[in-house]
């Protein structure tokens, strides 16, 4: 059967989990579902290698050095075909880098233009949040900042700056159907509090309006995927969390949450059969 | 002495960069002092592959009249030209605008599509945080040929590209005074080249120097009768939780005044302060403004505006157009 070649371009700030998501599906390869599996075992580089180690003994991985970046291919069996899924891994300060210097190298460029699916990893609990005037009283003194914090572009405006620029490498017209596919993943999906009846596009619409309506304006909805991720089930700073993998093994924890519902999917290989069907 | 290659920027004496952009040395046009010429930009590449990279032709920050040609290549912006007297509430009008967009709140039947400047709404927003205290933005620096272009782009039925032009109170009571002056150019350009305005009522003002602040607007606003036409125009009474301190009398003969001036302008009465979760003039006045201009340009017959490069009057480009129906 051919083997087809799909570029997926996860895109994410530093300590967004891309690392995490990457070895934790390399290193549940063997498993998967009727929907999604491996049709052989994953090649994996030395910084993988490392990261699943790490995270077999209930340790997070090293954050990607700022100026790496690594390959690796997915073998995944979707729809019955045969797919090299090709995601780049790399320090998440180059996307930083991407809005705060307005260059792309030719590296970039190239995995840009290469990429039919973009995936946005973003981690919504370390978005912060203060008051400002039109959410709180001016006469009342509580809940502000003991010290003033430097400016620090917020979420919302610069995912929506780091798609523009995309776009534009591209080389596109923003004409609804010929930009790559989107999934927003919000990514340790455990840290954040779900109430009922919350779903990840809920989430997602509440906490990044701006990154929303951008999305909705200049893509055609189909195109469009918002999903919750936790590639550890929880965090592994409690020694308790780390027993819990040393004993009963890191496959068992990580859970994906679709779209529209609120029920935790625990199979990570779902995040592909997400991603792979948008 | 450090200083701009751009003549209009004022860094030497300010210390502010014209382009807002903080610390002034991280400006491309920036020159630190003992420098003959700026140095070629450090590479800045994400991975260093040997300097080549592709640079993104707009940088977020604010769109001046130079740079202006980086949109209007592609659309027809609607202009919408902030008039009012210096500290009268136009940035922070902006600056709530933004704060509010971020924060949920939608203009009425339209969906935000992007911006060429949203690092500079950005920063704006981030002005009226508490942090631990509301900075507010800074005053709009007051160079004559010069003012600030924030881009936003709407969609609704199709696309359509805003961009609010902010300038110097100052420049408008020289405007106002002599419509020729020299040190006015920003105010002409936006009198002759918006598309609709928002002329602003600063009640703070009213209520500490009563009359003369009346006269003083009424200055600008007799001036801006003039040029204004048919365009629309929004009235809007700025620091609103103050309107009820002005004395009934002056606030009423000033309104009526402006009724004269502007017979089809729309008044409200807008704050940047939030007493509650749906306060009336910080939650929906201010964005009620944007929607009820955009739908009297809309309804209008439509005018499309196109930009020509042409010899610049000053040192810098200055963009005139001709409007084609």
């Amino acid at each position: 059967m051919e083997n087809q070649s799909k570029s997926v371009l996860i895109l994410g700030k530093p300590k967004s989990a891309k690392t995490v998501f990457l070895a934790q599906l390399a290193a549940i390869a063997n498993k998967g579902s009727s929907k999604i599996s491996f049709w052989k075992k994953p090649d994996i580089d030395a910084h993988l290698k490392s990261a699943i180690e790490r995270i077999r003994n209930g340790e997070e991985p090293e954050s990607t050095h700022a100026d790496s970046s690594f390959q690796i291919s997915l073998p995944i069996k979707y729809n019955g075909v045969n797919h090299e899924l090709r995601c780049p891994d790399y320090g998440g300060e180059q996307v930083n880098s991407i809005v705060k210097f307005r260059e792309l190298s030719q590296e970039w460029l190239r995995e840009v233009r290469n990429s039919n699916t973009w995936v946005l990893f973003i981690r919504l609990n370390s978005i912060e949040k203060n008051f400002d005037l039109t959410t709180k009283n001016p006469d009342e003194t509580s809940g502000a900042p003991s010290t003033a914090t430097k400016y620090k572009m917020s979420d919302d405006a610069f995912f929506v700056d780091l798609l523009q620029i995309l776009s534009y490498a591209k080389n596109l017209d923003t004409t609804a159907g010929q930009l790559p596919k989107v999934v927003l993943a919000l990514t340790c999906f455990d840290e954040i509090d779900l109430k009922k009846e919350t779903t990840p596009t809920k989430i997602f619409n509440d906490a990044l309006p701006l990154l929303s309506q951008f999305l909705s304006s200049n893509w055609i909805a189909d195109n469009v995927k918002v999903i919750g991720i936790s590639a550890l089930g929880f965090n592994l700073v409690k020694e308790e969390n780390k027993n819990k993998y040393i004993e009963e093994g890191n496959e068992k924890f990580p859970f994906v949450v679709a779209s529209n519902e609120t029920s935790k999917i625990h199979d990570l290989t779902h995040a592909l059969y997400e991603i792979m069907s948008t | 002495m450090s200083k701009c290659k751009n003549t209009e920027c004022f860094v030497h004496d300010t210390g502010k960069c014209y382009k807002m952009i903080d610390p002034p040395d991280q400006c491309s046009e920036y020159i630190a002092s003992n420098q003959a010429e700026p140095s070629a930009p450090k590479s800045k590449t994400p991975r260093g592959e040997n300097g080549n990279s592709i640079p993104v032709p707009w940088d977020g920050n604010v769109l001046t009249p130079e740079n202006i040609g980086v949109l209007s290549m592609s659309s027809s912006p609607i202009i919408i030209g902030l008039v009012g007297n210096y500290k009268a509430g136009k940035t922070s009008y902006l600056a709530t605008l933004f704060t509010l967009l971020l924060n949920k709140h939608r203009i009425d039947g339209f969906q935000f599509s992007g911006s060429l400047t949203i690092e500079a709404w950005d920063t704006l927003a981030h002005t009226m945080k508490f942090n631990p205290e509301v900075q507010y933005p800074e005053p709009t620096p007051s160079n004559p040929d010069f003012f600030l272009l924030y881009h936003l782009k709407l969609k609704d039925s199709k696309f359509r590209d805003l961009l609010f032009a902010d300038a110097s109170g100052e420049v408008f009571g020289q405007w106002a005074a002599n419509s020729t002056d020299p040190n006015a150019g920003s105010a002409r350009w936006i009198s002759r080249n918006a598309s609709a305005f928002v002329f602003f009522v600063d009640c703070e003002l009213l209520t500490k120097r009563k009359a003369l602040a009346k006269n003083e607007l009424l200055d600008i606003a007799y001036r801006l009768k003039d040029a204004i036409n048919e365009r629309p125009i929004a009235i809007a009474w700025a620091k609103g939780d103050m309107l009820k301190d002005i004395p009934r009398e002056l606030q009423e003969s000033l309104k009526s005044d402006l009724i004269e001036i502007f017979p089809h302008g729309q008044h409200f009465t807008i704050s940047s302060h939030s007493y509650s979760d749906a306060d009336q003039l910080c939650h929906v006045n201010n964005i009620q403004i944007v929607k009820k201009l955009l739908d009297s340009l809309l309804d209008a017959p439509s005018t499309s505006i196109n930009f020509q490069v042409v010899k610049p009057e000053y040192q810098d480009y200055f963009f005139i157009y001709g409007e084609s129906k």
